[in-house]
């Protein structure tokens, strides 16, 4: 089978993730979509609320819009890749190389993704977290995660017919464990709880992101030139 | 089925048919003790948890195929991988279905919002993304690969959420709040563990015998097309 | 002791369908498998 998995090299990753940024920044408007979807979704639910919105319904809706912005987001990193290009990463780079740079990537979109919307969403309902550090640490390590469970989903779903559909229904029983517990430390954080009870909770969290990681570094390949 | 030969290859299904016989048998007329609330209905163990396990089981050995197929490349092995999800589903559903009979007697509704009950869901509905997932892929290459790592990055992601599942459930009112009631021994009246390690051994049986029904008539269907292919497109060579 | 008579019953039926289907496909492989060596064997001449 292909390739097997040959040492990554960090230099290659390193100008792969460039050239993503600079890709990104020159079509500003693919990540303006989703900052204006980030906008949109939040005013909607600012609308319909009307007055104070419960705790639990600000979490909840909270990260079902990161889940969808995430979706939205990372199935662009293998849809936008086609034909001529892929030939021309195949003869430079190897598969390894490639999915570290793309989940490096996407989590770094969802890291930016996840500060706007919480600035959003505090300027438009208000700011009822109580521990704000454990509430930051539980959205970096959430979109890490979201990344690195989707990443993989992603380059499955690219190969297949209608790839947005297919992209939800793949990856939403996937990431539901890992977004039940960022649900249940962030719900925690909002209440003003300190770090220390929520450890082995956090400690969870890291270790579905340290599988999806391994998962896709190992899985990727067998995937990689279809 | 009166040969040695065929007998050899045929015990076990009918041990296992004795198997099911048996726990049918001895699950509904041997004695259990009385426990309040839950009272006879626990007799349900040996069914739910059963099919529950066995789906567990054919799922894990789908992986094994999965895999075996990313690292050796014969299709023979996606189709087994896809025979033994399909059988998986059916477990699954099957367990389903005695969970909300056993709920319906014991809770008093079908369906309650458990943690555990909509884990159960999300099992199901990752595998029926799993058959949609072939369903949308046309090139049957490109299918089994995408297919074998979805397969294998599912069921680890599956298995870890049922090792957390314990933790949100905190306020389940399914049996087994940490770690599975059925198998702490000390949870298990001793006499139903007569029937409860048959009742296992033949639910895995079970499994395995429709998986390898289902593969089987799979590979025929793709045999018997190709044959007709050779048939109509003759190779003089 | 009637359910499980009943249950017993209907699950015996699905068991001999399912070693009527088992008969089936060994017979169906078998049948295959000659066909294929039929057009083998014509093939190679």
């Amino acid at each position: 089978m292909d390739g097997g998995w040959q040492v990554m090299k960090y230099t290659h990753v390193k100008t792969l993730i460039r050239k993503e940024l600079t890709l990104e920044w020159r079509q500003k408007y693919a990540i303006g979509g989703v900052v204006l979807y980030l906008v949109s979704m939040v005013f909607v639910a600012y609308l319909s609320f009307e007055g104070i919105i419960p705790l639990q319904t600000w979490n909840a809706l909270f990260w079902l819009i990161m889940l969808f912005a995430a979706m939205n987001t990372i199935l662009k990193a293998f849809v936008q890749e086609h034909g001529d290009r892929y030939l021309y990463y195949y003869s430079l780079l190897n598969p390894t190389d490639f999915i570290v740079a793309k989940t490096i990537y996407n989590a770094l979109l969802m890291l930016l993704m996840g500060g706007l919307g919480l600035v959003i969403f505090i300027a438009f309902m208000g700011n009822p977290i109580q521990s704000m550090g454990l509430f930051v640490v539980n959205i970096l390590l959430g979109m890490t995660g979201l990344a690195s469970v989707l990443t993989l989903i992603s380059a499955i779903a690219s190969g297949a017919k209608n790839n947005f559909t297919l992209m939800a229904v793949l990856g939403f029983p996937l990431v539901l464990p890992l977004l039940l517990m960022l649900i249940r430390v962030s719900s925690a954080a909002m209440g003003g709880s300190a770090f220390v009870p929520l450890a082995a909770d956090i400690l969870i969290i890291a270790m579905i992101i340290l599988i999806a990681n391994l998962l896709s570094f190992l899985l990727f390949p067998y995937i990689w030139r279809l | 089925m009166t040969d040695m030969g065929t007998w050899k290859a045929h015990w076990w299904k009918i041990l296992g048919v004795l198997l099911i016989v048996y726990i049918i048998v001895g699950g509904f007329l041997f004695e259990v003790p009385e426990l309040p609330v839950i009272r006879q209905s626990i007799r349900n163990i040996y069914f739910h948890v059963g099919m529950w396990f066995g789906m567990i089981f054919i799922l894990f050995v789908g992986v094994v195929y999965s895999l075996r197929f990313l690292l050796g490349g014969r299709t023979l092995d996606d189709t087994r991988a896809l025979s033994a999800v399909q059988t998986g589903l059916l477990f699954g559903v099957l367990g389903l279905l005695t969970g909300m009979l056993w709920a319906r007697f014991t809770w008093g509704a079908f369906w309650v919002n458990d943690p555990k009950l909509n884990g159960a869901v999300v099992g199901i509905i990752t595998y029926l993304a799993y058959i949609l997932l072939r369903a949308s892929v046309d090139d049957s290459h490109k299918r089994a690969r995408l297919a074998a790592v979805y397969n294998v990055f599912a069921f680890v992601l599956f298995f870890v959420f049922i090792m957390i599942l314990p933790r949100m459930a905190t306020s389940s009112i399914h049996p087994g709040v940490d770690g599975n009631p059925a198998l702490a021994t000390g949870d298990l009246a001793p006499q139903m563990r007569l029937v409860f390690y048959p009742a296992m051994a033949g639910w895995f049986i079970m499994a395995w015998w429709l998986f390898s029904l289902l593969f089987r008539t799979r590979k025929l269907r793709d045999g018997i097309s190709e044959y007709e292919e050779t048939i109509n497109t003759p190779t003089h060579g | 002791m009637l359910v499980a008579l009943l249950l017993v019953i209907i699950f015996l039926g699905i068991a001999t369908f399912l070693f009527y289907l088992e008969k089936r496909i060994n017979k169906a492989e078998k049948k295959l498998k000659e066909l294929e060596s039929v057009k083998n064997q014509e093939n190679k001449q």
